[in-house]
């Protein structure tokens, strides 16, 4: 059993098909790597996952260690691991950050039958995370993303992943609106977090990306289907020859 | 406009037999009683009373007396704070802290209520005694705590306070108004005034809750002269109807008042608040923000009024009214009114209803928090707006936890973190 097994996934928004059959299968330590053209499906994915309700799923199966993950409230599927860093992460005035996060972890805790942090020991918690991603602890004292950066809340992100422990990553173009600097700082947070249990799925428009986070495997998705699989050179290609080049031959060959 | 005669209705006649034994040779109460009874009793005809049905209370024969202390009190705890205690609008001295200097319980005549208003005028000839609150040039008073509770049948209960700040002097007050109606209706009128002289700051922060058959229809009046600063705040929740009048004069240059409220309602209550400001003076400031929290069938109407004379320049006014709606059934009706004589001076106001966020409901669920928690945490922050701006600050908390008991899921939050308290 791997960790994140998707079948025959299709999902729609406002009545448009957007997943057209998704096969992928990720399993712990790795790293798997979503490229492809805008509006091809790729953020979707990653809100399918989350269990974003404005995305309806119509065909296929998603499993998380086993479990039916498509059967579960957005809560719950995190409860159990799963993990999406957003593309845009949202701003709630009046909410304390720290007061979330201490939310956060504390339900996490509990559903793993573990005993929730009080304040010192969430403090603490948070003291020894922050430098992973070079994150400003006094951002914490602010609402939830309220007047962040760009680059703050990419960061922040990344935090809150270091923070929960989730088993299964999905990251949605975390590298969008980061300079060169600040993709360092969150590319090697999220190296820091590898390990031979967790999974990854990252999701990017650029190679560039990879180039920090090394995939394992590398998939081209294109209109709501995966047109190609292959290791991290395949990154390297696309660079090169752009997505027309997978999009002519998915013609040609009538395979996606 | 005609309205249905006072007289003319049986079981009035005889309240209002009550009400002119009661006011006896007073000439202040019998005038009140006067107008009363020649304005009648308002319909939704009335602009003011258009989202409010009063027949209700046209059918009761009020008692003045016989009203006990209640079952449930609010029992805020604000530490440090003078208390004083009013069972169906009388000091009961027994159950209260001595009186501090200045404080005295008096018959005044009201100055600045205006005489438009029939719960207004319900109140002044109703009332036996008022408190008087008098805080001399430069003097700061100890926060006073004044708290109302009535229990009883069919009561008609008329607090009334005059708050009277000399110069540069200071005070915070807080009204927690509790009232049970032991299943037949409850009427609460009170009227509290604030007349804030040069440089003055006052706070008020009035804080309601009644059993399903109270009604609380009160007015806050204020007159800040110049340099004064006024912030008079109105936290209703609960009781069949909680009407609030927020009328305010800035009277003297660079006055500033500050005019807020949340109210938390569901079943089929009401909640209705009028705010006026006017701007009588140069370069004064005013803000005015009203929020309701509204579930089931309950309904709110907000009507904010701002009025700028005609020699107002350099008025700096803002009025916004939010609104979250928990429940398809629940209403709110909001009306700005702005009516603007002067030249040069900003005025700004808003209006929103809406759902909770659904999009920040799902960021936090995306993080393992329950639905029911996510979405009491964005009502809350939606709250703390005005809840993180009263005083004392122990009363932030104090008014989280009993707004947390009004939503569902409420429990599950901590309502010391409303306060700017950091988790250190």
């Amino acid at each position: 059993m791997s960790l994140l097994e998707i079948h025959n996934l299709h999902a729609n928004v406002n009545g448009i098909e957007i997943l057209r059959g998704i096969d992928l299968t990720i399993d712990g330590g790795s790293v798997h790597s979503i490229m492809g053209p805008n509006g091809s499906g790729k953020s979707t994915l990653a809100k399918v996952l989350a269990g974003d309700p404005v995305y309806e799923v119509t065909e296929g199966t998603v499993t998380l260690n086993g479990v039916d993950l498509l059967d579960m409230e957005p809560d719950e599927r995190a409860r159990e691991g799963m993990f999406m860093a957003f593309q845009y992460p949202v701003e709630i005035p009046g909410v304390s950050t720290k007061y979330f996060l201490r939310a956060a972890v504390n339900a996490m805790l509990k559903h793993r039958g573990k005993d929730e942090l009080d304040a010192v020991s969430f403090l603490k918690k948070v003291k020894e995370t922050a430098p992973m991603v070079d994150l400003d602890p006094a951002l914490l004292d602010r609402a939830v993303n309220e007047g962040f950066s760009g680059g703050e809340k990419k960061r922040a992100e990344v935090f809150q992943m270091a923070m929960l422990e989730p088993t299964m990553c999905v990251l949605d173009e975390t590298d969008s609106g980061l300079d060169i600097d600040a993709l360092r700082v969150v590319a090697n947070g999220v190296n820091t977090l590898r390990n031979a249990d967790r999974g990854f799925l990252v999701i990017t428009h650029y190679q560039r990306l990879l180039e920090y986070i090394v995939p394992d495997v590398v998939h081209v998705l294109i209109d709501g289907r995966i047109a190609r699989t292959g290791g991290k050179e395949l990154a390297l290609e696309l660079e090169e020859k752009g997505y027309g080049w997978i999009e002519s031959s998915c013609d040609s060959t009538s395979g996606c | 406009m005609t309205r249905p005669p006072v007289a003319d209705m049986p079981t009035m006649t005889c309240f209002l037999d009550t009400l002119n034994d009661a006011a006896g040779s007073d000439e202040l109460r019998t005038a009140a009683l006067t107008r009363f009874t020649e304005q009648g009793w308002p319909t939704r005809r009335d602009e003011a009373f258009r989202y409010l049905d009063l027949r209700d209370l046209r059918e009761v024969e009020w008692q003045l007396d016989g009203a006990t202390r209640v079952e449930t009190p609010m029992g805020l705890d604000l530490p440090g704070a003078t208390t004083l205690v009013f069972v169906g609008g009388r000091f009961d001295a027994s159950a209260s802290d001595p009186l501090p200097d200045g404080v005295t319980m008096e018959h005044v005549e009201s100055t600045i209520t205006g005489d438009d208003d029939p719960f207004t005028n319900l109140c002044l000839a109703a009332n036996p005694q008022t408190l008087c609150i008098r805080v001399a040039a430069g003097a700061t008073l100890d926060t006073l705590h004044v708290i109302h509770e009535a229990q009883g049948t069919d009561l008609l209960v008329a607090p009334r306070c005059v708050i009277d700040v000399a110069e540069n002097g200071k005070v915070i007050v807080v009204e927690s108004i509790t009232l049970e109606g032991d299943g037949s209706t409850l009427l609460c009128t009170p009227v509290t005034e604030i007349i804030a002289h040069h440089g003055a700051h006052v706070e008020l922060a009035r804080l309601i809750h009644g059993s399903p058959e109270a009604w609380c229809c009160g007015t806050i009046a204020v007159d800040a002269a110049d340099g004064a600063v006024v912030h008079a705040s109105a936290i209703p929740y609960g009781g069949a109807v909680c009407r609030t009048r927020l009328d305010s004069r800035l009277s003297g240059e660079k006055a500033h008042v500050d005019l807020r409220g949340l109210g938390v309602a569901g079943d089929d209550r009401h909640v209705e608040t009028m705010l006026k400001v006017r701007h009588a003076a140069k370069n004064c400031t005013s803000n005015m923000i009203f929020k309701h929290v509204l579930g089931d069938s309950a309904t709110a109407s907000f009507t904010g009024r701002i009025h700028v004379d005609e020699d107002a320049f350099g008025t700096d006014a803002v009025q916004m009214s939010r609104n979250i709606l928990l429940s398809p059934n629940a209403r709110t009706y909001s009306r700005p009114q702005l009516e603007i004589y002067a030249d040069d001076v900003k005025c700004t106001h808003g209006s929103t209803t809406g759902r909770p966020d659904e999009e920040a409901a799902f960021y936090l669920r995306a993080r393992g928090i329950d639905k029911t928690t996510a979405d009491s945490l964005l009502v809350w922050a939606f709250a703390s707006e005005v809840l993180d701006e009263l005083e004392p600050a122990a009363l932030r908390v104090e008014a989280a936890k009993r707004l947390m008991d009004q939503l569902p899921g409420g429990d599950a939050l901590d309502p010391t973190v409303v306060a700017p308290i950091a988790l250190t």
